[in-house]
């Protein structure tokens, strides 16, 4: 166990109200940076990628299944990883499912990407028992053009 | 860090099996779009390390009485060592 103190029920009324106080000022900052976030410009995509589905070929029109919103998770998971994709985005892979049937109804559509070939993404998917859409980027230029993967040369150059 | 990687991130690799110069190219992040009028519009993106490209079960560990370990380890969910 941590260290910890040991108070009486005021003592625990006091504490949490001064506490409530900065919820409050963390919970209108959050709504501020939800308000800029949207205010955002929406940057027409030229570039016609296609990508490699468990149902074959898609556009990026196209993974919006018929939705106005597409919202992709991307998954460490590189055509080198010989193992799987990082745990921790496993972790959160697990955790999208239960989600997307509400975001279904909300007019989203919710995906994962990674780069590795759809045969080994197709793979640790039914290892994961994973249900959502899961998309290759492999061969395309679309993890580069969006700052989502690294280059050689970009990861030769990043920080160390 | 790639150079002279702490233990966790050398487990890191051995996890996903590979060499760190080439896992650490990919970018756990968030990524949205619209679509309106037949165009498709590039909205958001989010990297981690920012809190929101986080497993959602970290959002319930947050108001639990022990903080976490401060070193980023993580299990698939069919490899936990316990």
């Amino acid at each position: 166990m941590p260290d910890f103190k040991i108070g009486t029920r005021e003592e625990w009324q006091a504490a949490r109200d001064e506490l409530a106080k900065l919820e409050a000022e963390h919970a209108e900052l959050g709504q501020k940076v939800t308000e800029q976030r949207r205010q955002l410009p929406w940057v027409p995509v030229e570039k016609e990628y296609r990508f490699d589905t468990e149902d074959g070929k898609k556009t990026l029109a196209e993974l919006f299944d018929g939705r106005s919103q597409l919202l992709a998770y991307n998954i460490m998971f590189g055509p080198d990883y010989e193992v799987g994709a990082c745990p921790g985005c496993s972790n959160l892979g697990d955790e999208l499912d239960a989600t997307r049937v509400h975001l279904n109804h909300r007019d989203v559509t919710l995906i994962c990407f990674s780069r590795a070939p759809i045969d080994r993404l197709v793979a640790y998917k039914e290892r994961m028992g994973w249900q959502f859409p899961y998309v290759s980027t492999y061969g395309t230029e679309f993890p580069f053009d969006f700052g989502i993967a690294l280059t050689p040369e970009q990861a030769r150059g990043s920080p160390r | 860090m790639i150079d002279n990687p702490p233990e966790w991130l050398e487990d890191w690799g051995r996890q996903v099996g590979a060499k760190l110069e080439d896992g650490l190219r990919e970018g756990p992040s968030f990524i949205a779009f619209a679509r309106d009028n037949g165009t498709v519009y590039h909205t958001y993106t989010v990297m981690a390390p920012d809190p929101f490209v986080a497993p959602y079960h970290s959002l319930l560990l947050e108001r639990t009485p022990t903080a976490q370990s401060e070193e980023p380890r993580a299990w698939r969910k069919d490899e936990y060592p316990d």
